[in-house]
């Protein structure tokens, strides 16, 4: 008999489809835990839960059964419908392969196996906005009622951080949820072959060790950063399986794929020279990075709380002048009533920042950043706090976000082109070995969400503004301070990059590229 | 109400200046390739004081009334400010303005390279705002109903007069059922009136009859939208509708935009409406755009009636800077198609909805839908009406068994098959992103025999993408498969995304994804999936339409869920295209692996 599939096994099959495969087939000896912060994620989030239960479902009704006995549980939680009961709290719905336990049900009126009534579906999130992956657990109980009670829910509903119900239409999504059921089944069943994919997506999976070590053993293509999923597949059908046989393409080769258009030039060069760099174990410049010259600069570490769209609680200011002369400061908010001041506070160390030499896209010293500053989050900021218009409008048109610019101009011998990725080959600060996504293949989606590579600021706020213990908050400070030398450090290493194109200009298999200008 | 409008049209100058910026730091060949630029311009000729160019047929987001710089490509904003006046890219010619505003000297420049400028309207735009935020001076201006009018509190109730006028003005017009309800809910409304036209039911037909009702009673109209483009339809419309605007003035302020023909149908283009242009209680049509309505306001107000078209574009400040300088308004549009391009959208501020759907929401069931296409069959029809409009529209009895003419014969009859209205060719194809060679060359393939083999005019036909990478591939094969391409047998075709083609019909629609890769349309879904192009994409077809897509397309996973429910849609078009032969016998699904 096939392990039953489970509503987390949905969940993880949208992020990874690999995940399936090593759920079903895999040895669990080789899964490990959650680290450090997506520990303490999880913690919140159960947390979350808790706290909401306890307001809004005073009078629903858990089954009880004893552990792990799902056919009881299943028993239990239907003979709690069949009454009528206004909601049940992680009740059990089973079928022949399926088992899932809904964190919600909630009574409707309208007529179902169980009489006048019957029940919807809802999880308890603790993200600032849904996302597909809970959508589809959601519809994996829907199907499992539509079964049980007779009669599919009308809608499903998940309550997010912020404590309010996002509602979604069930009928319009199951093809979708039943596609991707079949799929799994499939994986199950009759062992269709999925391929891992060092993604983002692996910081916060059990099997990172053990995708990270073979992918490193095979050599595989996910290593290089920018080759996603499609790209891996295509490459793979016309022979190049690794990351050697990609950075030993030959030109003639690269021109017989083109030629049967399978991929461009345009693509296969980058592509080639991005493999080079992880083969060799030294980056390369793909373009000149734009990056304004050293020494003056503000570099700024913020950090803000992924569940709420407002503000920051941390600002970590580093100001370098014309003159090279230095001045630190760290703004941060224990409470969100603070965070207000502390953005004003922020706009105001901006205005009193040096002007600078005036530059095409500087109306001042530029800022740095490594994503913390992204337009996006500055105007959520500003439009829930207000500050000074025209810093605001520096922070927000003139912010240069140095991971992008990596990303974008140097091919970096790591599976991510994040800040913590370019540490651990540049050997510099912040290679501390600990933070998210250290040693660990493609942490930077991860450590995006969370507060930044270098910290789970996010998580240790949250631990200190519930303990009020002091430790956490001088892991925050810390972390951020490391970040902030980074940032300088890659700056640096940005300009000397341009500095080296530039002498010897960047060439694309199209012809010679200028910044502006026709070939 | 001023601040969160203030803060939009703030928020989207600074998106718009940072974009450009960012724009401009970026090599020639990644501008053009983006369709924000176009290069290798040559004079050719000097028609008064416009320039006309060759250009190459690139497709391009560039559209007449943009403004932009005429560089060397490298010092951009050291170029000549221009303005364009017509873009015909199966032409390939360009006619350029100097800009109003900028002096510039010398004669016009050889060639070069064409940018997106700057121009940025938004304090003009809050200006022509402020009467409306300040209560007092709204009230004055007769203006007060616009603020009512977004918060939701218009009066939508008929004036009892005109709507008895209005029945017997109806009697004579051969208008359908649905037309005449809206017609005459917008000749008799008190303040306001919603009038939603989804594809092909004849919407601009019943703003040009509103509008002649409003001239036959010596009112003051004023039509606006955001488009020249569409102000000159309706214009167009009531000249050659208006027995009835015999002897009424129709002006058209702006730029002489499709000038020799709005001369050609009596219609006189200004710059600006002289005081006293014509007589009191003398009707007269006035057509501005919703920008240019703001300076209109100066030389001539109040308007009897504001008719604001295509208004599922316009943005709420920029539909309310229209309605300030009326005293009622008729809101023609739909907000099922394309909606307002915004600078740094996505954010989720309502503020960046259309004035459409805006209104919809608030006034809902008062709509007045039209429901008969005139354009679509009855198997083109179904999918939109299902998904978009609630099966509340359905073809008009002259259209719905409509079949495309073709010859006997032919290589791939099994997909033109005339009794199958819509098909989706499956072709399958990997990791492409944004254009795939393998469907360019299905869609040259099968423009190739529509036009050589039956005969079908080029100008009736349209291949849209949703990529312009994609059009430009297209565009590629076809030259190849048509060696004549650049000549006389696929003049008029036309090969661009669903934002160019908004608006008009063909007898033939193919439309192409041009993508492959999974992870690619999952993390663009919201944009390629958007509901509003989907659906112009697939209603601009009369007879037959053809998707032609990787089953890949409708395996796309977003993550958010507002994508996934976009994602949903292309599922169900897809499902659609199963040949369940009782569910849909129209619809087809032809598997092809295209051999050359
Ligand atoms: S570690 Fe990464 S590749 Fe492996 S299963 Fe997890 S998410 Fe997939």
């Amino acid at each position: 008999m096939n392990p039953p599939i489970t509503a987390t096994h949905v969940y993880r099959y949208l992020l990874c489809e690999h995940t399936a495969t090593l759920a079903f087939h895999g040895d669990p000896a080789r899964s490990v835990a959650p680290h450090e912060g997506l520990r303490l994620l999880l913690e919140l989030g159960n947390r979350h839960e808790a706290s909401w239960v306890a307001e809004h479902c005073a009078d629903w009704a858990t089954p009880s059964y004893p552990e792990r006995d799902w056919a009881a549980g299943l028993a239990a939680t239907l003979d709690l419908m069949r009454s009528g009961v206004s909601g049940v709290l992680q009740g059990v719905l089973i079928d022949v392969d399926r088992v899932g336990k809904p964190d919600l049900l909630r009574r409707e009126e309208g007529p179902s196996d169980l009489g006048d009534h019957h029940y919807i579906a809802g999880d308890v999130k603790s993200s600032a906005e849904p996302h597909t992956e809970q959508v589809m657990q959601v519809l994996f109980y829907a199907r499992l009622l539509e079964l049980l009670q007779g009669r599919l829910p009308s809608y499903g509903y998940l309550i997010m951080a912020d404590g309010r119900e996002e509602r979604f239409d069930v009928t319009s999504l199951l093809p979708i949820f039943d596609e991707v059921l079949r799929e799994i089944r499939q994986i199950r069943d009759s062992g269709r072959q999925t391929k891992l994919h060092l993604s983002h997506q692996c910081g916060a999976c059990g099997w990172r060790v053990f995708c990270r070590d073979l992918a490193q053993e095979k050599k595989d293509l996910s290593l290089i950063p920018g080759v996603g999923r499609g790209t891996a597949d295509l490459l793979r059908q016309t022979g190049i399986a690794t990351v050697r046989d990609l950075a030993t393409l030959s030109l003639e080769q690269g021109r017989k794929l083109a030629e049967a258009e399978v991929l461009g030039i345009e693509v296969l060069g980058p592509l080639r020279r991005r493999a080079r760099a992880v083969e060799r174990g030294e980056p390369t410049i793909l373009s000149a990075p734009e990056v304004p010259p050293p020494p003056e600069g503000i570099y700024v570490v913020a950090s803000s709380d992924p569940r709420r769209n407002g503000g920051a609680f941390l600002y970590a200011i580093l100001e370098i002048d014309r003159s090279g002369k230095e001045r630190r400061e760290t703004l941060y908010a224990k409470t969100p009533a603070e965070e207000r001041e502390l953005w004003h506070r922020f706009l105001e160390r901006i205005t009193a920042s040096k002007k600078g030499n005036r530059r095409e896209r500087f109306s001042g010293i530029p800022i740095f950043h490594s994503g913390g500053l992204a337009p996006a989050t500055v105007e959520a900021i500003q439009s829930a706090h207000g500050g000074d218009p025209i810093a605001f409008e520096r922070v927000h048109d003139e912010g240069v976000d140095l991971s992008r610019m990596l990303l974008r101009s140097i091919a970096v011998p790591t599976p991510s082109a994040s800040l913590r990725a370019y540490t651990s080959f540049s050997g510099g600060v912040g290679a501390d070995g600990e933070g998210i996504g250290a040693g660990q293949p493609g942490g930077s989606g991860f450590e995006a969400r969370y507060g930044g590579p270098f910290g789970h600021y996010y998580p240790w706020h949250e631990r200190f503004t519930a303990t009020g213990d002091e430790a956490w908050r001088r892991k925050i400070l810390a972390a951020a301070e490391l970040e902030i030398e980074a940032l300088r450090s890659l700056r640096l290493r940005l300009h000397e990059a341009a500095k080296r194109a530039e002498r010897k200009p960047a060439t694309t298999t199209r012809g010679r590229r200028t910044r502006n200008g026709t070939r | 109400m001023r601040e969160p409008i203030v803060r939009f049209l703030e928020r989207g100058r600074r998106a718009e200046r940072r974009d450009l910026r960012d724009l401009h730091l970026k090599p020639v060949e990644e501008r053009v390739a983006d369709g924000s630029a176009i290069a290798g311009l040559r004079r050719i000729e000097q028609r008064g004081d416009a320039a006309v160019y060759r250009i190459p047929g690139t497709a391009t987001k560039l559209r007449p009334g943009d403004a932009c710089w005429l560089s060397s490509g490298a010092e951009i904003t050291s170029g000549r400010p221009v303005e364009i006046e017509e873009i015909d890219l199966g032409a390939g010619v360009l006619v350029l303005r100097p800009d109003r505003f900028a002096d510039a000297s010398g004669p016009p420049p050889e060639g070069g390279v064409l940018d997106r400028r700057n121009l940025d309207l938004t304090d003009h735009l809050v200006r022509g705002l402020e009467p409306i935020f300040d209560d007092e001076r709204g009230r004055l201006a007769g203006a007060d109903w616009v603020r009512r009018a977004v918060e939701g509190e218009a009066e939508l109730g008929p004036r009892n007069d005109r709507l008895a006028r209005a029945k017997e003005a109806v009697e004579a017009d051969a208008l359908t059922e649905s037309q005449r309800e809206a017609f005459s809910a917008a000749v008799a409304a008190r303040e306001l009136a919603l009038v939603q036209g989804p594809p092909g039911t004849g919407k601009t037909r019943v703003a040009a009859a509103v509008v002649l009702e409003a001239l036959r009673h010596g009112e003051k109209v004023l039509v606006s939208a955001l488009t020249h483009r569409a102000i000159n339809n309706v214009l167009a419309a009531v000249a050659t509708l208006g027995e009835k605007s015999r002897g009424h003035r129709v002006f058209k302020i702006g730029r002489p935009h499709q000038g020799a023909e709005l001369r050609a149908l009596g219609i006189e283009s200004r710059t600006r409406l002289q005081k006293g242009a014509v007589l009191p209680g003398e009707g007269m049509v006035v057509g501005a755009t919703t920008f240019g309505a703001v300076k209109l306001r100066r030389d001539y107000s109040p308007f009897d009636l504001v008719l604001l078209d295509e208004a599922g574009q316009v943005p709420i400040p920029h539909a309310m800077s229209a309605f300030a300088g009326g005293l009622r308004g008729v809101v023609v549009g739909d907000h099922r198609q394309l909606g307002p391009v915004v600078a740094g959208g996505g954010t989720g501020d309502p503020m960046e909805r259309s004035i459409f759907e805006h209104l919809a929401e608030r006034y809902r069931g008062r709509i007045h839908l039209l429901r008969e296409s005139w354009r679509m069959n009855a198997g083109i029809c179904r999918f939109s009406s299902r998904f978009f409009y609630e099966d509340a529209v359905v073809p008009h009895k002259s259209a719905a068994d409509r079949r495309l003419q073709l010859d006997e014969g032919g290589q791939y009859r099994a997909i033109l098959d005339p009794e199958k209205a819509s098909v989706w060719v499956a072709v399958d194809h990997l990791a492409r992103r944004n254009h795939s060679r393998e469907e360019a060359r299905v869609v040259a393939a099968l423009v190739r025999e529509l036009v050589s083999h039956h005969g079908v005019p080029p100008a009736e036909i349209a291949v849209v993408s949703p990529f312009r990478a994609h059009a430009g591939a297209v565009s590629h094969e076809l030259a190849r498969a048509i060696p004549e391409a650049a000549g006389a047998l696929i003049e008029g075709l036309v090969v661009d995304t669903a934002e160019r083609i908004q608006g008009q019909e063909r007898e033939v629609v193919l439309y192409t994804f041009g993508s492959s890769d999974r992870d690619y349309l999952s993390r663009n879904a919201e944009f390629l999936f958007d509901p509003g192009r989907l659906n112009v994409a697939l209603t601009r077809a009369r007879t037959k339409r053809i998707i032609i897509g990787s089953p890949e397309v409708a395996r796309a996973r977003p993550r958010k869920l507002e994508a996934l429910r976009r994602a949903a849609l292309v599922q169900a078009l897809w499902s659609e295209h199963i040949p369940i032969e009782q569910a849909t016998p129209e619809c087809d699904t032809i598997r092809v692996r295209w051999e050359e």
